[in-house]
């Protein structure tokens, strides 16, 4: 009985080994299969390039293998997608993508509007990074070092893609370090001051050009239960907008400068541009609770005509006018934090600006081959959707032979017209160092929060001091 | 003696998965943690050994008092909070005269179920400055007492202190009322025999013989509280500025936002090390003796 009982067992445990042997055999075959994809130009992007020949340039040199149906391929996506103009722009690259690879899919990962960057590293470190994604400067130094991220420089699509930008936005938003790691879609954004002409005018408060006017507007806008800015300053970064506002205006300098520890905060300048942001705070120019207010709650504010200026990127202008119509969004012309008088000094010092940055591959992706290829058509009809559907005009490839679908805004043109003017001299909070910007942004909230602006200038030059040790 | 040497295997073979799950799941990540927490470490790269760097710096950082002293806060207020509500409703429900006791239970421990990310939403919308009903209700009973109850560096503590313990107080009640409920009925008959009012009966006999489960309920609301995170960085993020930081946050905060996981990890041991100092110190000032009915 024993014997029996010990040749049964042996016997099923021979077949598990058989099982799990031919198991592994099996995956190791569809290993290779795939390294070798992987190797070489992948089969299944080259089949679908072959069958898009005629729309895409790129896909002329791997026509061989077009008889061998491609595989279903699913990528993975970390991008902006959730405003409606976010929307629209990823909606359409993705269809434009379907046209040329009918075999790719795209599946998104919506990425935070808060702080996306803290998700990317948590699945870096876990090896469970998307396929492409999002990347601000300081992401690409982590990735490259970590080897989470591939060096795109030399593959035909990236070239292709290159030759389609802008030739003077290569070197300032393409090139890192004299790599390219990543592909963006648009190039510098200039942070402005959306105001609701009816607002306004229903409360006979005249457009402020210089501070002393912006002051007035404030007053009588609280007076009114109106709010005179609606801030999302949940996030740090139109915090420092508002405060580069005032300080570019008599300084051509920005709040950038004290993270590389050119300028202090207590330097003539900075401090006086500081002082005026605070006292405007103090008197209300933000709505009650902006520390605890996100990105669309504040645009709710000011779509709704509970508030009469929003601080934000000229990205805004599409959606803006959708919510409250061309005819009552307007622009202030420049950033009304001058004394009167001196309205034309630095009056086209800007703040926003731009950078390297865009989608990134994962050193992970299974078919680099076909990553590289989707990355590049990915950031060029993202691009090409953002002009011709949203109407943008600050994309970073050229714009020749495209017409938008809808004639640009007004407001559009005006700012384009001022574009080659522009100084940018500053950045978003979140493209500035980590070590500098999370503190930094902190002391922003401070500030909205009612801290004085002598505590401010003093935490932010402690804090400059100890980066520069 | 074969039976004592069976017995041990038995007992052997009954705790190895638990023991296993626990050394994997709880002990390994610790002891990572101590470890990591001697390194300049980025989270992705191997990292650069500096001893005891890391929680040098700490003693220097004025977030790591603001947090410590956030964290203090948020136990002492949950304990007051959870304790005197969730006493007070077990006492009341215990009562036989009270009409509708079972939905009332319910009631009490439905926000106990829902998630935290639901029970934030629905306070941060409270709280609103703009449109919140906590200012609504002031101002319809003519109180101008509108607050900027999460942007309010001062304030926001205390809004995110009693979300948590509006959530965790059912928690509470439901500990607290079972154990009322185990209490032999006839404790209770003897004292009125004897002329006891309900007060008397409650503080000379039941709150004694509740004494074990008033520890357990105060370790985990102290804990609870020391490890705060969740309506932290939902409701303010930590903000306005860092005011409402607790050692969970500061953990994460440099973890993630400054890529210091080094840094981050020396910060979770000291909260480790701030969660069993509280431990220890609860066990051995309240309820020593074992009570039995």
């Amino acid at each position: 009985m024993r014997r029996t009982y010990a040749k049964f067992v042996s016997l099923a445990l021979i077949a598990c080994m058989a099982i799990v042997l031919a198991a592994c055999g099996n995956s190791s075959s569809n290993n290779n299969d795939s390294t070798a994809t992987g190797a070489n130009d992948s089969k299944t992007g080259a089949t679908a390039n072959a069958t898009n020949e005629s729309t895409n340039d790129s896909t002329k040199d791997t026509a061989s293998s077009a008889d061998k149906p491609a595989e279903p391929v699913t990528l993975t996506l970390n991008a902006q997608y959730s405003a409606p103009d976010e929307k629209l722009s990823l909606d359409y690259a993705i269809a434009k993508i379907k046209e040329v690879l009918p075999n790719v899919t795209l599946e998104i990962q919506p990425a935070n509007a808060d702080d996306g960057t803290q998700k990317l590293k948590v699945q870096a470190a876990t090896g469970d990074l998307p396929d492409i994604f999002g990347v601000t400067p300081e992401i690409i130094d982590l990735f490259n070092k970590s080897g989470d991220i591939v060096q795109l420089d030399g593959n035909p699509d990236i070239e292709d893609f290159k030759s389609k930008v802008s030739p003077g936005m290569i070197d300032s938003e393409l090139m890192y370090k004299g790599h390219i790691y990543a592909l963006p879609i648009f190039g510098s954004f200039s942070v402005v001051w959306y105001y609701n002409k009816d607002v306004f005018a229903a409360n006979n408060v005249k457009v402020p050009t210089n501070y002393d006017e912006l002051t007035a507007a404030v007053k009588a806008f609280t007076a009114k239960g109106i709010v005179p800015v609606a801030m999302f300053a949940k996030e740090p970064w139109p915090i420092g907008a508002y405060l580069d506002s005032f300080i570019m205006r008599t300084n051509p300098g920005s709040t950038s400068d004290f993270s590389n520890g050119v300028a202090k905060a207590s330097d003539p300048g900075y401090k006086e541009g500081i002082e005026k942001a605070a006292a405007l705070i103090k008197l209300g120019i933000f709505q009650k609770g902006a520390t605890s207010t996100d990105y669309d709650s504040a645009r709710a504010i000011f779509n709704s005509g509970k508030a009469a200026m929003l601080i934000n990127g000229d990205w805004e202008t599409p959606d803006g006018i959708t919510a409250i119509g061309a005819d009552k969004l307007g622009i202030l012309n420049y950033y009304p934090g001058a004394d009167a008088g001196k309205e034309d000094v630095n009056k086209y010092a800007m703040a926003g600006g731009g950078g390297v940055g865009g989608y990134a591959l994962s050193a992970k992706t299974k078919d680099k081959a076909l990553g590289m290829k989707v990355l590049a058509l990915l950031a060029y009809y993202q691009g090409e959707g953002r002009y011709v559907k949203g109407g943008h005009t600050d994309v970073i490839i050229k714009t020749d032979g495209l017409t938008p679908e809808n004639p640009l805004p007004e407001i559009t043109k005006a700012l384009a017209a001022d574009q080659s003017n522009f100084i940018y001299k500053s950045n978003f909070n979140h493209s500035l160092p980590s070590a500098f910007s999370k503190p930094f942004g902190e002391y922003l909230q401070n500030l909205v929060a009612g801290q004085s602006a002598d505590k401010f200038i003093s935490d932010t030059d402690k804090l400059i001091a100890s980066l520069k040790k | 003696m074969k039976h004592g040497m069976a017995s041990r295997s038995a007992v052997l073979i009954f705790t190895l998965p638990a023991i296993l799950l626990f050394t994997v799941f709880v002990m390994y990540p610790l002891a990572q943690t101590f470890y990591r927490s001697f390194f300049d470490w980025d989270g992705l790269t191997p990292g650069t050994f500096i001893f005891l760097d890391n929680f040098k710096e700490i003693l220097h950082d004025p977030i790591f008092y603001t947090s410590l002293y956030n964290g203090l806060f948020f136990a002492v207020i949950l304990t007051i909070f959870q304790f005197v509500l969730g006493s007070f409703l077990a006492f009341a429900l215990y009562d036989h005269k009270i009409f509708g006791k079972k939905l009332l239970r319910i009631s009490y421990f439905i926000p106990v179920i829902l998630s935290v990310t639901v029970v934030c939403q629905l306070w941060m919308s409270i709280y609103s400055s703009q449109y919140g009903l906590l200012n609504k209700i002031f101002e319809s009973i003519g109180i101008s007492y509108r607050q900027d109850w999460l942007s309010d560096s001062h304030l926001a503590i205390f809004a995110v202190i009693s979300v948590a313990g509006w959530q965790s107080m059912g928690f509470m009640f439901a500990l607290i009322y079972t154990a009322i409920k185990s209490v032999p009925e006839h404790y209770f008959e003897a004292a009125k025999l004897e002329g006891a009012t309900k007060f008397q009966i409650h503080t000379k006999i039941t709150i004694p013989l509740l004494a074990e489960t008033y520890r357990m309920c105060l370790m985990f609301s102290v804990v609870g509280g020391l490890n705060a995170y969740g309506q932290v960085v939902l409701m303010t993020n930590g903000g306005p500025g860092t005011s409402t930081a607790t050692l969970t946050f500061a953990m994460f905060r440099s973890a993630y936002s400054l890529d210091r996981f080094g840094y981050g990890c020396a910060t979770a041991v000291m909260l480790v090390l701030e969660c069993l100092i509280c431990i220890l110190i609860i066990n051995k000032l309240v309820a020593r003796e074992r009570i039995t009915f």
